[in-house]
């Protein structure tokens, strides 16, 4: 082949070259902004839906409870994501009041979907039977997810559920009875503090003993703390380390606040220093009660 | 480090040396030119094909990193006729070094593209194609 004919011939299978590859990129440009559109909807369409849903699950939390039985009473649940597996429980009836903090598996919308089914399992047994212990509610609680994650046909065992703290006041008596599943009970009984350490069981989950029942007598003054893991596994700090138990309890056990509100208002705003630049790690939830 | 020259140069033309490497059961083609015309390529491949089939060749390994110029049509015939027929042979394993530009693999994914349209019932799977960045991987991976 002639050096000049060569060199036609390239110029112009370069110029093909040049014309396809732009064809094939035009292309491939078209393709992703489609792709780009289609994940756009989608994720409107998904941010839509989860607002809702943290409407929907915004109505567990009680709206600013107060009984003449508590001299203060705070609680705050901060899911990780806009929805989560955490929930303060609150009832009462003429006799009793019934409060609890609950820790579903995981987080997000499968934890959201946890705390729905347990908060209605919790309210349904409590109103079935008022006369109830708070042992034989977790019971009866655990029965509950046990059944309805039982092996279906078709469809595989889940063993998914909660930990939490159930206390139950009562109105007459002035005595507390309370029931743990895999969280710790913490209260200030004249003026000492009491770290109740949790058993190994959990809702619908392992249970490898029964669930216990105890009772303390409480007067004016004392005080309650229930929290879900979320608070003391929080990441943070200058080694990016947890928030743990001790750092929790320096600051309950801080007596320089004006009051629980304070004392709650500063432990939040302390785990947020904590927290830093840091994700949060978990849901969290509280409830603090002065008698 | 495999010296190219070591291996046998078994054929050549002004755009494409080709060696035998007969301890891998593998041919090499490295094009010497920025451009290859379609009879040249098509003839060197036939040429090739010839020796593939003596030399029992399962791998092959195609040097394209003096190229510049990526020439469809001479693309189209190398997969849809040579590739197909040499597969009959057991030669199905390619590797392909290419140009370190990113426009020139652009303009390959582009010709793939292309031939996967015009010829759908095209089955790209019965080959095995690794791209590498030089010979020595290509070998080390026989």
């Amino acid at each position: 082949m002639e050096e000049v004919q060569y060199y036609k011939e390239q110029l112009s299978s370069l110029k093909d070259m040049f014309s396809r590859t732009t064809e094939h990129m035009q292309k491939l440009q078209d393709e992703l902004k489609i792709a780009k559109d289609k994940l756009e909807a989608t994720n409107l369409s998904l941010n839509q839906s989860i607002t809702y849903a943290e409407k929907i699950q915004n109505h567990l939390i009680p709206i600013k409870y107060s009984n003449c039985a508590f001299s203060e009473i705070h609680y705050s649940v901060i899911q990780r994501d806009q929805i989560g597996g955490d929930f303060v429980f609150i009832y009462e009836d003429d006799k009793r009041i019934y409060f609890a903090i609950m820790d579903c598996t995981g987080h997000g919308i499968p934890g959201a979907l946890l705390t729905m089914m347990g908060y209605n399992f919790l309210n349904e047994i409590i109103i079935s039977n008022d006369q109830l212990a708070a042992n034989e509610i977790l019971k009866q609680l655990d029965k509950k997810f046990q059944y309805f994650f039982s092996i279906k046909q078709g469809r595989d065992q889940i063993r998914d559920g909660m930990d939490g703290v159930l206390c139950i006041y009562d109105l007459t008596s002035k005595k507390l009875q309370y029931s743990m599943a895999g969280r710790p009970f913490w209260a200030k009984i004249k003026g000492q503090w009491f770290k109740q350490r949790p058993d190994r069981n959990s809702i619908g989950g392992h249970t490898i003993s029964d669930f216990e029942l105890h009772k303390v007598d409480v007067n004016k003054g004392d005080e309650i703390f229930l929290f879900s893991d979320g608070l003391t596994d929080q990441f943070g700090g200058e080694n990016n380390k947890k928030f743990l138990t001790k750092r929790l309890f320096t600051h309950l056990n801080d007596d320089n606040f004006l009051n629980l509100e304070d004392k709650t208002n500063s432990l939040l705003q302390k785990l947020k220093d904590w927290q830093g630049d840091e994700e949060q790690t978990d849901d969290i939830a509280y409830i603090a009660i002065k008698f | 480090m495999i010296n190219q020259s070591e291996n046998e140069i078994i054929w050549s033309n002004d755009f494409l040396k080709l060696h035998n490497i007969p301890n891998k059961s593998c041919g090499l083609f490295v094009a010497t030119k920025e451009y290859i015309p379609i009879e040249s390529f098509k003839n060197a491949f036939e040429k090739a094909a010839v020796f593939a089939k003596q030399n029992n060749w399962q791998n092959f390994i195609f040097d394209k990193r003096n190229l510049t110029v990526f020439h469809q049509p001479s693309m189209e015939w190398y997969y849809t006729t040579w590739k197909k027929e040499l597969a009959s042979s057991g030669l199905t394993r390619h590797f392909k070094i290419l140009p370190k530009e990113n426009w020139f693999k652009a303009s390959v994914e582009a010709g793939k593209d292309e031939i996967k349209s015009k010829y759908p019932n095209f089955n790209f799977d019965a080959f095995e194609v690794k791209y590498v960045d030089n010979v020595d991987e290509a070998l080390s991976q026989i």
